[in-house]
């Protein structure tokens, strides 16, 4: 045989190739953050079952309307957990269009 | 009646017409839609059967041989790692003449898994001594499964039988199917009652002992009941044709008679080669097909009558032997045609699924040819799906080179992102809170469930630290071999071994009890979201009481086992439960457990959208509710010494937490307070600092 296969199914791949799964097409609905709510606290981005909530570094003298999270639309499957465990009431749910 | 049904509704409709008495099995796609056909078929009053919640396949195995020894019918139905973990029962079941009912989806063998049909997994017990009828539709399940009852029942027989159809191609595919009238089927199958093996207290025997130098003597007859079995079969195929007009025997041969040219095969592909042989037939081709049915006992003398006139045959097999030349079926067919001159050539098509071109490519390619061939069907490797796995990396390593891969950066979790769990998943909540605590120097065992599959999808995976998947049953003693490993090479790294409630509870109990019992270093997760939901919501030992699962559909009547009680038995272990609910204490939880010299048991409840039923967004509020009403205890358990942490001051009545979940909808009142009482006594016990 000219090429090596791998035997044993590993998995030898260099990066997280589990990236080209883009689970933000299955949304039905949209997280939309009211930047002037958040205050940046963790509780959104530790409850997220899907790491797309990323908080950022923000310092606390910002101005209120600084984004103080990111939420990765590629991966964010729209189950609204953020937005219902959010002490502030900074994210809402809202149906998707497609 | 005619119906339109899927092959797993066929198979429950078949077990349902021959009046099966005990029923056992254990979750396994694609096979448990069955046995799920079954209980509904039970709650509406169309069954009259005992159905049993096995704990594994090797379980669901034992319990109908147990019932058939005393002298129940008794029917199961599993496929590929399920049967493979059946093996020592099913030859247990055919030693002690069993006329143990099966039915198999066939389904390809790990590792690598796969969810289509190959028929490694019935054919390579071939020698277990089991009638295996191999079927082409949905009426052949039917009709095959209420005749294998009739010949394994046979005196002359005596044999237990695998009714075979195929994974997610046939059990998951609808078809229209004639149903037999029940009094019709009555008069056809009677009753079992059994001369051989039962228990009678006025007639006591002694069954299934050691033999020792006589054992040749019942190999023998073992040998001779299949022998026996074939004039068994005709006779009742011809039975059958007589009552319900539906003709059957060992094999079918289509337009044979005058065929220069013969394919032989089994199973669904069948249906479309016949029409093929039509077609073929027109071009003015002399080709014709052989089905087996019967593939134990084989068919040698039918084979060899149907093949005698054709100077090519070509055999289509879904299971190969490794170190056999040919696949399993054509060493069957050459063995049978060994005088003939035949020329025999052999496509294996494994788990292939094979439609109209594939079959014109397969026999364009077999009229071509000369002499014999054997070859694989599309089998080549897939060129991206090898890239994304790194095979050039591999091949350096072949080649001596370096490599350098990508490995976990301080602060990263050794889980990644584009993990495909269901929306609003707190198994994989849980399980990502939990990574956060472990970086680089992790190595990951898991067992079969939604957390290996929700983060594993070939050829991509989500895990970025050494992960290993064995088997469901046997993680345990994978991990512990592991640990042992990592010891003797001088691998310092947390072993963390992923599982799920039903394979710590169930199926794999018995090697993580012998590796708790050992010591290893291992930090067991447990994501328990109380049930089977891999397979689509069966009830597990961890379901609740009164919980409505598809294998519990008025409600679980059994309680919940203790597990903290059962790994503390062993001895000296860090025990913690936790909840996704509340982060800082799990993930505290687990750093602890990093830091000992120990086992670690850590228990996390984990609501399950689609099987708890509720909408996902409230995953976090049911986990907190479940905290706050006292249903779950937050605590830990380390020399003796029972800590409880976040018990709530003012506990909320356990029906809030419990109305908030589909799968208690049903509840009554007397329940909930049942229930509210439960909840009561076990907080005493664990505030009394009692685990126990």
């Amino acid at each position: 045989m000219a090429k090596a296969y791998v035997r044993g199914t590993a998995i030898h791949s260099s990066a997280n190739m589990a990236l080209v799964n883009k689970t933000g097409s299955w949304r039905l609905s949209e997280p939309v953050i009211e930047y002037t709510k958040c205050k940046g606290c963790k509780i959104c981005s530790e409850f997220c079952p899907d790491y797309s909530i990323e908080r950022l570094n923000v310092d606390k003298t910002a101005p209120p309307s600084t984004p103080r999270i990111r939420i990765d639309m590629e991966y964010c499957k729209g189950c609204g957990i953020c937005a219902h465990e959010c002490p502030q009431g900074a994210i809402t749910m809202v149906e998707s269009e497609e | 009646m005619r119906m339109f049904l899927s092959g797993n509704q066929s198979i429950a409709h078949g077990a349902r017409l021959s009046r099966v008495e005990v029923v056992s099995a254990y979750p396994i796609t694609p096979a448990t839609p069955a046995s799920e056909e079954l209980y509904m078929m039970s709650k509406r009053g169309e069954l009259d059967a005992l159905i049993v919640n096995a704990e594994s396949e090797l379980g669901a195995m034992g319990i109908c041989a147990g019932a058939t020894a005393a002298g129940c019918r008794s029917f199961s139905c599993t496929c590929s790692q399920g049967l493979a973990l059946m093996r020592e029962m099913l030859w247990a079941a055919s030693g002690m003449a069993l006329p143990i009912v099966l039915a198999i989806n066939s389904r390809e063998i790990g590792l690598p898994q796969g969810l289509l049909s190959d028929h490694s997994d019935c054919l390579s017990e071939r020698d277990a001594s089991f009638i295996q009828y191999m079927c082409e539709n949905n009426q052949e399940i039917i009709d095959s499964l209420i005749m294998a009852y009739k010949i394994g029942e046979n005196e002359k027989v005596l044999l237990p039988s695998f009714v075979v159809s195929e994974g997610l191609r046939m059990s998951h595919s609808f078809e229209a199917a004639d149903v037999p009238e029940q009094d019709l089927v009555d008069r056809f199958l009677p009753a079992y009652r059994p001369k051989h093996v039962f228990v009678d207290l006025d007639y006591p025997m002694v069954v299934g002992i050691g033999v020792m130098q006589h054992y040749v003597n019942f190999k023998r007859h073992q040998y001779q009941a299949m022998q026996d079995a074939k004039p068994v079969i005709r006779e009742v195929c011809r039975e059958f044709a007589e009552m319900f007009g539906r003709k059957y025997d060992l094999v079918e041969a289509y337009k044979t008679d005058d065929a220069e040219m013969v394919v032989v095969a089994m199973g669904s592909v069948v249906s479309i080669l016949r029409e093929k042989i039509d077609e073929y037939r027109a071009q003015g081709k002399k080709i014709g097909l052989l089905k087996i049915r019967v593939f134990r006992p084989f068919p040698e003398e039918e084979v060899r009558a149907a093949l005698s006139h054709a100077g090519k045959v070509l055999v289509i097999d879904r299971a190969c032997s490794p170190g056999a030349t040919y696949g399993v079926s054509c060493i069957e067919v050459r063995a049978a045609l060994q005088k003939s001159k035949s020329t025999i050539s052999n496509m294996i098509i494994s788990a292939r699924d094979i439609t109209a071109r594939p079959t014109d490519e397969i026999l364009e390619k077999w009229f071509k040819s000369d002499g014999e061939w054997v070859d694989w069907f599309r089998a080549e490797d897939d060129e991206r799906a090898a890239s994304f796995c790194g095979w050039d990396n591999y091949e350096k390593l072949v080649r001596g080179e370096q490599v350098n891969r990508e490995v976990v950066k301080d602060g990263e979790s050794p889980l990644g992102k584009g993990t495909v769990g269901c929306v609003g998943c707190m198994s994989a909540g849980a399980i990502r809170q939990a990574m956060d605590v472990f970086g680089k120097n992790t190595v990951v065992v898991s067992n079969a469930g939604c957390g290996m599959a929700f983060s594993n999808l070939y050829p991509t995976t989500a895990w970025r630290v050494p992960y290993f998947f064995f088997t469901y049953s046997h993680a345990g003693a994978a991990a512990s071999g592991i640990e042992v490993a990592m010891k003797l090479k001088g691998i310092k790294a947390d072993l963390v071994l992923i599982a799920g409630d039903g394979a710590l509870y169930d199926i794999g109990l018995q090697t993580f009890s012998a590796a708790l019992e050992r010591g290893h270093r291992i930090i067991y997760i447990c994501y328990d979201n109380q049930a089977y939901m891999n397979t689509g919501v069966q009830s597990s030992g961890s379901t609740p009481y009164a919980a409505k699962t598809k294998t519990t559909l008025d409600g679980r009547k059994g309680r919940v086992k203790n597990i903290e009680q059962i790994v503390a038995a062993h001895g000296d272990i860090y025990i913690a439960t936790a909840s996704p609910a509340y982060p800082a204490d799990l993930k505290r939880k687990l750093k602890k457990a990093r830091k000992l010299n120990k086992p670690s048991f850590i228990h996390i409840f984990c609501p399950c959208p689609p099987g708890w039923e509720y909408d996902p967004a409230l995953s976090i509020e049911i986990s907190r509710l479940a905290v706050e009403t006292g249903t779950v205890v937050l605590y830990e358990y380390e020399n003796r010494k029972l800590t409880l942490n976040k018990l709530p001051k003012d506990r909320k009545p356990v029906e809030e937490y419990l109305m908030k979940q589909g799968r208690f909808s049903h509840l009554t009142k007397a329940q909930v307070a049942e229930i509210q009482a439960e909840v009561e006594s076990n907080l005493e016990r664990l505030t009394a600092g009692n685990l126990v």
